[in-house]
């Protein structure tokens, strides 16, 4: 009777035996939100499933409401794998010791527009007036291009934050706000008769773009699994029109390094806790 | 005109005097309050429009002001503008400059402040094309003026149904039925059938009706009768003149009659000399013989018989009457002495000739005729008839069976007997 009981539980636990040995490792992989939660899965869901079919492990999309939730899970670790810009990287890294894996080859910039038909020639002409940037902390947009104007221009402006890149560029374009900063990204996407009313008058410096990083947990070998698996993807036509729509269409190997010039522009000081 | 015609006449009048009521009284404050739910859908929905674009506004993020208003502009075809302007009254909606509409489009414009304090951050106009609101409201009226039509045509069939068979067929079926009961027909059809007012009169028609027929019937039975009874009065006065003026054994005129008759005779020639009479006075000769020895029937007998053979021997025209007994007098109008003489002797050779034959006995009789005739200057009816009556006598005493004219006429050759 006992050898029955015994046969009886190996047959029931045989399936769960091979099933924990049929099992793939699963990651969780956090995007900035810079989009709504839909489309941000719309653009990232088959990217993910494409890669997985690279690789021995599986990746779980986790979706954060807004940036500053997503800001205090990439701080506590939550992410396997990240989506973020470059001043969260080194955030990131100081704090979590992230490291960045991909990256595009475009360098990201922060204009600042003016209404076309306006009287403001140069940085100079807006002394005291007030400024749309989309939020405190978007990177090229607001906190790069506050550095540059307060500590590269020393321009005294009074900023408006008016949640998105588009609503800058209506603000300035209705005369709501004499400049407004954006990225040269998201001026492209605008309808023609908006962009046909701005004019930009400046440029911040360059830095790197967005990087794809890993959390140092994740072994070196699936890290570098997921670096292949990203740049073989990116290498076909498919891929690639995936992943221009991140924007990231022509990914290399990201460096830590890519990204310590930032150190020393002081973006903290402009940095606002939300 | 007819009460079908009339009354018809009458309801056309109420259907078109009620479609101008509903036309120019009731439609148009429907028509008017349709706009005016719409204009008020037009206006909630503004306010709800600007309570939701208040948040974005304040948070100055256009594009999300531009999103929620480009959905709504793409949700309502009808706002054919939707503008947003700064308290300053700078347009931050749309983009694009203001577009001017056609003059023929109905606009209506409303406004609405954007935010929930005074000076409100933006207002928000919307320029509404009300053409399809018009069109709905137009179609409302005239759905409405379609089925109030449809609802007072029905109505008005039904109330002239209700008249032509409740009241005007029964009446023109009585007006007909009165009309036959002039002519005598009392049977025409009635709407007794009916259970009201008209039915109850119906049926009083019917009651009166039976009535004079009844009546009628009733008139026509005593007429019936009153004209057997003066058919047999006639009959009875006819009778009663023929009695008067007849003998009742030979059907003969009686001596009243024949005195009348000579007595027209006389004013005749009297009143024309040129006309001439004859009488003859006739007595027969041996009756006594007869009514003796066979008895008054046998005599009766014998008188008709010879009345018999005189009528054949005399003409038509001539008045032959029963003066008595066995006293005969013939009338000759047309007939002098000489005419009346041949007739005379005729008639008494006649008599003569005659055989009665009674109960196996055979009797000859004769015939004593004395003849006059009628001047203008015979004294009268009386002395006429005595005249004849004299010349018979005189026939009598000369041995009977003659024929003797009266004294007063110059004619010998008549003097003859039966027996030549």
């Amino acid at each position: 009777m006992k050898y029955i009981l015994t046969l009886f539980c190996m047959l029931f636990l045989l399936p769960v035996a091979t099933a924990n040995a049929n099992e793939r490792k699963s990651y969780t992989i956090g995007v900035v939100p810079q989009y709504e939660q839909r489309k941000l899965f719309d653009i990232w869901q088959p990217i993910i499933m494409a890669l997985e079919q690279e690789l021995d492990f599986n990746l779980e999309l986790i979706g954060s409401p807004k940036i500053p939730v997503f800001e205090k899970k990439f701080l506590a670790g939550e992410y396997d794998f990240a989506y973020m810009n470059p001043y969260h990287l080194l955030k990131a890294n100081e704090s979590q010791g992230y490291i960045p894996l991909v990256r595009d080859t475009r360098q990201l910039k922060g204009i600042l527009v003016v209404k076309k038909d306006s009287p403001y020639q140069q940085v100079s002409d807006l002394d005291k007036k007030i400024i749309a940037f989309p939020s405190p902390n978007a990177l090229g947009a607001s906190l790069l291009m506050r550095a540059d104007l307060n500590t590269l221009l020393q321009l005294e402006f009074f900023p408006r934050y008016v949640q998105t890149h588009s609503s800058v560029y209506l603000n300035v374009a209705l005369g709501q706000t004499a400049a407004g900063g954006g990225v040269l990204g998201t001026l492209k996407q605008q309808p023609p008769e908006l962009r046909e009313r701005l004019r930009v008058i400046y440029e911040t410096r360059g830095m790197n773009p967005h990087p794809l990083s890993a959390h140092p947990r994740v072994p070196e070998a699936d890290r570098e699994a997921f670096q292949r698996a990203w740049l073989k993807l990116a290498a076909t036509t498919g891929g690639k029109q995936l992943m221009s729509r991140i924007p990231m269409p022509q990914p290399v190997k990201a460096e830590l390094q890519d990204y310590d010039a930032m150190h020393a522009w002081g973006l903290d000081d402009f940095y606002i806790l939300e | 005109m007819g009460l079908r015609t009339k009354f018809t006449l009458l309801l056309v009048v109420l259907a078109c005097s009620f479609m101008a009521y509903i036309h120019y009284l009731v439609i148009p404050p429907v028509g008017e309050r349709a706009l005016g739910i719409a204009e008020s859908g037009h206006r909630a929905h503004l306010q709800l429009t600007a309570e939701a674009i208040t948040p974005s506004l304040l948070e100055s993020d256009l594009a999300k002001v531009y999103e929620l208003l480009n959905a709504i502009r793409y949700d309502n075809p009808s706002w054919r503008q939707v503008e947003l302007y700064s308290p300053g009254g700078a347009r931050l909606y749309p983009l694009v400059e203001h577009i001017d509409f056609a003059d023929d489009i109905p606009i209506l414009i409303l406004e609405a402040p954007v935010g929930f304090l005074k000076p409100p951050i933006a207002n928000l106009v919307v320029s509404v094309d009300m053409s399809s609101s018009i069109g709905i409201a137009n179609e409302l009226e005239t759905s409405l003026l379609l089925a109030l039509g449809l609802l007072l045509l029905v109505l008005l069939v039904a109330i002239w149904c209700e008249v032509e068979w409740l009241i005007r067929r029964p009446l023109a079926q009585m007006v007909l039925a009165a009309h036959k009961l002039t002519k005598g027909n009392f049977h025409a059809a009635l709407p007794l059938r009916n259970s009201d007012e008209l039915g109850e009169l119906a049926c009083a028609f019917a009651d009166m009706r039976a009535v004079m027929e009844r009546h009628h019937i009733d008139v026509a039975a005593e007429l019936e009768q009153q004209r057997a009874h003066a058919k047999v009065l006639q009959l009875e006065k006819m009778r009663a003149e023929f009695d008067a003026t007849h003998d009742l054994l030979t059907g003969l005129l009686n001596r009243r009659e024949l005195e009348r008759q000579v007595s027209v005779a006389l004013d005749k020639v009297q009143a024309d000399p040129s006309k001439c009479y004859a009488l003859l006075f006739l007595d027969l000769d041996h009756f006594k013989a007869v009514n003796d020895s066979c008895g008054h029937l046998a005599g009766d007998q014998l008188l008709c018989e010879i009345t018999s053979v005189m009528r054949r021997r005399i003409r038509e025209q001539d008045v032959f009457a029963r003066m008595g007994g066995d006293e005969f007098a013939i009338l000759l109008p047309g007939c002098d002495v000489k005419a009346g003489a041949r007739i005379a002797h005729d008639v008494c050779r006649a008599v003569y000739q005659y055989c009665f034959e009674y109960d196996h006995r055979v009797f000859r009789v004769g015939s004593s005729i004395g003849l006059t005739v009628l001047t203008a200057d015979s004294m009268g009816v009386e002395q006429v008839i005595v005249e004849a009556d004299m010349a018979c006598y005189k026939a009598k005493r000369k041995g009977r069976n003659r024929v003797e004219v009266a004294d007063h006429l110059e004619y010998a050759d008549i003097v003859s007997t039966g027996k030549d």
